[in-house]
C-alpha cells in the first residue's frame, strides 16, 4: 500500500513512502527533537478510488486493533480503564502538521497543544508534581 | 582528562554487564568450579558486546533512535511488546538483585543484616535518578567502580605461573567432576551476561541523554572499544583470583564474602576494604543502569517523552515507571529471596530473548536513509551477522541446558 505523504514530489516514483515501513511505529517528534508519540496507527479516507493517508493515530485505541488477538483486547481493556473521558475515539495528529519523515516523523514548529497526552497530563498532576523536585531538571 | 571522563557512559554500562552481582558470583564461581577453561567464552561474549554496543552507539548518534525504538519500528507492535516483556522481566530481576547486591556489600563492611538495608539503597538510588546530573552519576559510578581493578591487583600478588595460566586458557577443558552439558551452561551464562540486553537499551539512550551526534563518532567508539573491555577485564580478574585461590582448594561459591576472598588472602585488610567499595560502586551503578533502563524500554516502545536530563514533570509516565520498578524490586527483594538465584534464571531468560534485540540494531545500522554514509562497513557487518547466529544458537540452546543441568548443579 502506498500512502501520500505531506510533500509527494519529495520522493521520486518507485521511493513512495509506505505505510507499513515509513510510518507505522515510527516516533513521532516536535521540531526541536522532543518525542511526541509513536506511530500507532494512520487514519485513512477514501477519496476517488484511492486510499489517502490523513492522520496519525496516537495511544493504546489506536494500538490495541493491530495487537490482534488477546493481547490487543487486553490493551484495549487498559485503554478503558485509563481513559480521561475522551469517548473512544484516539487521539489524532493531522498530516499537514507533519514536516518530514525520516529517522523519525518532525511535526511543524507551529503545531500547538496536540492533546494526545492524557495519561502523561493525569500523571504529572496526580503523582509526579505532588514529589519536591519534579520541576527542576537534573540536567 | 577529558578524553578519560568521556568514556564513562561505556565503562558504567559495561558495570551492569560485567560485575553488576550476579557476574560477580557467577564469574568467581565459574573460576572456582572451571578454573580457567571458561575464559574464551568471557572473550567471545567481550567482542559480541563491542560489536553491537558501537552500533547502537553509532545508530543514536546518527540518526538519534534509541534501541527499544528501533525494536518495535523493526519487529512490529506484538513482537515488540513480547520483547518489551522478556527483556523488561530480565531487567526487573536483575535490579531486584542489584539492590540486595549493594544492601550486602553494605553488610559485609557493617554487620548489619542486608534485608534492613534495602529500603534505604532503594530511596539512594531513586534520589540518584531524581537529582543527580547524568554525567556526574555516570562519572562518580563508573570511575568508583574501577576500583574492583583491585582484582587485578591481587591476581599478580598471588604470582601465578604464566605459563600454566596461558596453557589452561588456551587449552580448555571441562575439570573431573563436572559434566559437559553443566559447562556449557556455565558458557552460556557467561555469554548471556557479556551481552545482556539492558546494556544496550542504557548505552545507547545514555548517548541521546548525552545528546551525541555524528561529530560525536569518536566518543561513540572509544566508549564501546574502551569502556567495554575495561568491564570485561574485571570480570577476567575476578574470574582468575578464583582460578588460582579457590579452585585449588575446592572453595565453592555461592555468596558475595567467597567473591571478595581473594582479595583478603593477596593484600589483606587493605585490599578486602577497596573490592568491598568496589562491589558496592559497581552494584549501585547496575541498580541505576538497570532502573533506568526499565523506563526508556517502557517508554522508547510507547513513544512516550523520557530520560532523565529534562525535568521529571515534563517526563512523568518515564518517572513513574522508574520509581514503580524500584518499588517492585524492592518488595521482591525483601522477601528474603536469594539474590544470587535470581540473576543466574534471569540470565537464561535474556539468552532467550537476546535475538529479539540484536536483529533490530543490525537492521538499522545496515540502512542508508537512517545511516546515511555512516552504516555498517564491511567487519561491522561480518561480526555482527557471526553474532546473531551465536546468540541464536545460545538462545535456543538456553532452556534446554538449564533444564537438563537443574540450573547447573
Amino acid at each position: 500500500m502506498t500512502v501520500h505523504g505531506p510533500d509527494p514530489d519529495e520522493r521520486a516514483p518507485g521511493r513512495a513512502y509506505s505505510a507499513r515501513f515509513h510510518w507505522l511505529d515510527r516516533q513521532v517528534v516536535a521540531d526541536d527533537g522532543t518525542p511526541i508519540s509513536k506511530v500507532d496507527d494512520l487514519e485513512l479516507d477514501g477519496r476517488d478510488g484511492r486510499l489517502y493517508a490523513t492522520a496519525v493515530l496516537v495511544g493504546p485505541d489506536a494500538l490495541a486493533p493491530r495487537l490482534r488477538g488477546r493481547l490487543g483486547r487486553l490493551v484495549a481493556a487498559v485503554a478503558r480503564r485509563l481513559a480521561a473521558a475522551e469517548g473512544g475515539r484516539p487521539p489524532r495528529i493531522d498530516l499537514a502538521d507533519v514536516a518530514a519523515v525520516g529517522a523519525a516523523v518532525t511535526l511543524r514548529p507551529s503545531t500547538g497543544d496536540l492533546r494526545v497526552h492524557a495519561l502523561e497530563d493525569w500523571t504529572r498532576a496526580n503523582v509526579i508534581e505532588r514529589i519536591p523536585g519534579a520541576r527542576h531538571a537534573s540536567g | 582528562m577529558k578524553r578519560l571522563l568521556a568514556v564513562t557512559l561505556g565503562i558504567l554500562t559495561a558495570i551492569g554487564g560485567f560485575v553488576d552481582i550476579g557476574d560477580l558470583v557467577a564469574s568467581s564461581l565459574v573460576g572456582a568450579r572451571f578454573g580457567f577453561a571458561l575464559v574464551w567464552m568471557l572473550a567471545v561474549g567481550l567482542v559480541g558486546i563491542c560489536v553491537y554496543a558501537e552500533m547502537a552507539g553509532r545508530v543514536a548518534a546518527v540518526a538519534g533512535r534509541p534501541t527499544f525504538d528501533l525494536v518495535r519500528e523493526r519487529l512490529g507492535p506484538r513482537i515488540g511488546l513480547a520483547n518489551l516483556a522478556a527483556s523488561l522481566l530480565v531487567t526487573l530481576l536483575t535490579l531486584a538483585a542489584e539492590l540486595a547486591g549493594v544492601a550486602l556489600a553494605v553488610e559485609l563492611l557493617s554487620s548489619v543484616p542486608y534485608l534492613l538495608w534495602v529500603p534505604a539503597v532503594t530511596l539512594l538510588v531513586w534520589l540518584v535518578i531524581w537529582r543527580v546530573r547524568f554525567e556526574t552519576m555516570e562519572r562518580i559510578f563508573g570511575l568508583l567502580g574501577l576500583v574492583l581493578i583491585v582484582f587485578v591487583v591481587a591476581v599478580f600478588r598471588l604470582d601465578p605461573s604464566w605459563g600454566d595460566v596461558l596453557h589452561q586458557v588456551t587449552h580448555p577443558a571441562v575439570p573431573q567432576g563436572e559434566g559437559v552439558p553443566t559447562y556449557l551452561y556455565y558458557a552460556i551464562a557467561l555469554f548471556a551476561s557479556a551481552m545482556t540486553p539492558y546494556e544496550v537499551f542504557f548505552f545507547s539512550s545514555g548517548g541521546i541523554e548525552e545528546k551525541w551526534k555524528p561529530k560525536d563518532l569518536a566518543t561513540v567508539r572509544v566508549n564501546a572499544f574502551l569502556g567495554f573491555p575495561l568491564g570485561g577485564l574485571l570480570a577476567l580478574s575476578i574470574m582468575a583470583a578464583a582460578a588460582l585461590l579457590l579452585h585449588p582448594a575446592g572453595v565453592s561459591v555461592d555468596h558475595l564474602s567467597q567473591v571478595v576472598l581473594p582479595t583478603s588472602v593477596a593484600l589483606g585488610k587493605f585490599g578486602l576494604g577497596l573490592a568491598l567499595i568496589g562491589v558496592f560502586a559497581a552494584t549501585f551503578g547496575a541498580s541505576l543502569e538497570t532502573a533506568l533502563s526499565s523506563g526508556y524500554t517502557v517508554a522508547q516502545y510507547f513513544g512516550w517523552r523520557w530520560g532523565k536530563t529534562a525535568a521529571p514533570r515534563t517526563a512523568s509516565r518515564f518517572h513513574l515507571v522508574v520509581i514503580v520498578a524500584l518499588l517492585a524490586c524492592s518488595a521482591l527483594i525483601l522477601t528474603g529471596l536469594d539474590p544470587v538465584k535470581v540473576t543466574e534464571y534471569s540470565l537464561v531468560f535474556a539468552a532467550v530473548a537476546l535475538p529479539l534485540t540484536y536483529l533490530p540494531i543490525l537492521v538499522v545500522a545496515n540502512d542508508p536513509e537512517y545511516m546515511g554514509e555512516h552504516a555498517n562497513g564491511r567487519l561491522a557487518n561480518t561480526l555482527g551477522t557471526v553474532y546473531l547466529v551465536i546468540v541464536l544458537v545460545i538462545s535456543v540452546a538456553a532452556l534446554p541446558l538449564m533444564l537438563a543441568t537443574k540450573a547447573g548443579q
